[in-house]
């Protein structure tokens, strides 16, 4: 999968967020629609689609869905 | 490790919520959007709230009351009485000790509380189990409940919209026909700060400024006596050593998805639990829910939904049941019950 599908995945997952508006630099504390609850499902979606389980501070430290992107393809949740 | 009672029935369960609803649709002070996302992501529609001088301990007893009713037991014949509760009357003394003497208990009863929350009910069945089992008692009652609300603020959007308050009674007889009840038990202590209270306690008593509302962040407001929660720090710990503990336990027991009819989760919210069935690969496997009315109603959420959700089934049928409660500690147990028929499986409001 690459960035692009994976950033596809997320809008799918935030409901509010308008497909086509999030790209890889997107900073998730900047979106309009951004809320704590966002941080729980992206938990989800990760632990239960990409096998991989963030914890809590290390979720705070990851801004963007690039980031996010490299934090699940160093723990092996993206085929290379 | 698992460790297994045997000899003991669960015999009767009867769950008490207040009348009083709170709507998550109307009461809270949020926008549209994230009103509603906070429903579909918790699971949380509304909740019930004791009125003022409407106990956790008033639930409970009005529960075991009429649970002994039902079942047709003398509280002359009760010989333990364990309340699990984080929300007790009073510092002191033990409130188990006052419902001994409320409920018509003999003095010759064994009575005390135990302070725990999510984990409370499988942690308070192996505890009145195992005394049933080593001392050899014949008839116990386990009370568990919370009126969890009383801890939480109402502009504390993390924790408000989540919780409600509830009370129940679980009877449990010696049988020497029983299944064996088997139980995984587990703490972490290392992660007590994910859900606590500050002040009130030892460490940190009363005094001029623990009234003091300080605002953590947008929408969570609080003061050192009320509840803080961190939703990711509780998610990460029940995606990942809940799961591990579950798929270890089901592993240990010879068990699978096939030999269990219910997987019944304490009532955190309802993206964990449906993370957590995900998780264990058991899609096919039935997870009732009781969230959507109820909320997440502590050490009560367990028989709350097993009555409310199960109760027919739980009355007329043998069932295998897989109960999981987790949170505040960190503690979490599981419990394979193979249940025989139920006495009484009820849920009264007050």
């Amino acid at each position: 999968m690459d960035i692009t599908e994976f950033t596809r995945r997320i809008e799918q997952e935030l409901d509010d967020v308008k497909p086509g508006t999030m790209t890889p630099s997107t900073v998730f504390s900047e979106m309009k629609e951004w809320c704590s609850l966002y941080g729980l499902i992206l938990m989800a979606l990760m632990s239960t689609e990409f096998n991989t389980d963030i914890k809590g501070e290390e979720l705070s430290e990851i801004s963007t869905v690039e980031a996010l992107y490299e934090f699940v393809k160093r723990r092996g949740g993206i085929p290379t | 490790m698992i460790r297994t009672v045997s000899g003991v029935a669960i015999r009767g369960i009867t769950a008490c919520v207040p009348r009083n609803k709170i709507s998550n649709e109307t009461d809270l002070a949020i926008d549209d959007a994230e009103r509603s996302l906070l429903i579909k992501t918790t699971g949380v529609r509304e909740r019930r709230q004791a009125p003022p001088g409407l106990t956790a301990a008033d639930m409970c007893e009005n529960a075991a009351k009429l649970l002994m009713r039902d079942a047709g037991v003398s509280p002359d014949s009760i010989e333990l009485l364990v309340l699990v509760t984080q929300t007790a009357d009073y510092p002191l003394p033990a409130s188990a000790i006052i419902l001994q003497d409320r409920l018509g208990l003999p003095k010759t009863c064994i009575a005390f509380d135990v302070t725990l929350g999510c984990s409370g009910y499988i942690y308070g069945l192996s505890i009145v189990a195992g005394m049933i089992q080593g001392l050899g008692l014949k008839r116990a009652l386990l009370l568990a409940g919370d009126v969890s609300l009383t801890h939480c603020n109402p502009k504390d959007k993390s924790a408000w919209p989540i919780f409600g308050d509830a009370g129940s009674a679980t009877l449990l007889e010696a049988s020497s026909c029983a299944e064996p009840l088997k139980f995984s038990l587990f703490s972490d202590g290392s992660r007590w700060q994910a859900i606590h209270v500050p002040g009130g306690g030892g460490r940190e008593g009363v005094s001029s400024s623990s009234l003091e509302i300080e605002t953590v962040s947008p929408g969570i407001s609080r003061n050192r006596l009320q509840l803080s929660l961190d939703g990711a720090g509780v998610f990460s710990f029940a995606s990942t050593d809940v799961v591990e503990s579950l798929r270890t336990f089901l592993k240990m027991c010879e068990r699978d998805g096939r030999d269990i009819d219910h997987l019944v989760l304490h009532q955190a919210n309802l993206l964990i639990n449906r993370t957590i069935l995900r998780k264990l690969d058991l899609a096919d496997v039935s997870m009732p829910t009781t969230l959507d009315r109820f909320g997440n109603t502590s050490s009560a959420s367990i028989p709350l939904t097993l009555v409310s959700e199960l109760s027919e089934q739980l009355l007329t049928r043998r069932c295998a049941l897989l109960l999981c409660g987790y949170g505040v500690g960190l503690s979490w147990g599981n419990l394979l019950w193979v249940s025989e028929p139920l006495k009484v499986a009820s849920l009264v409001e007050v």
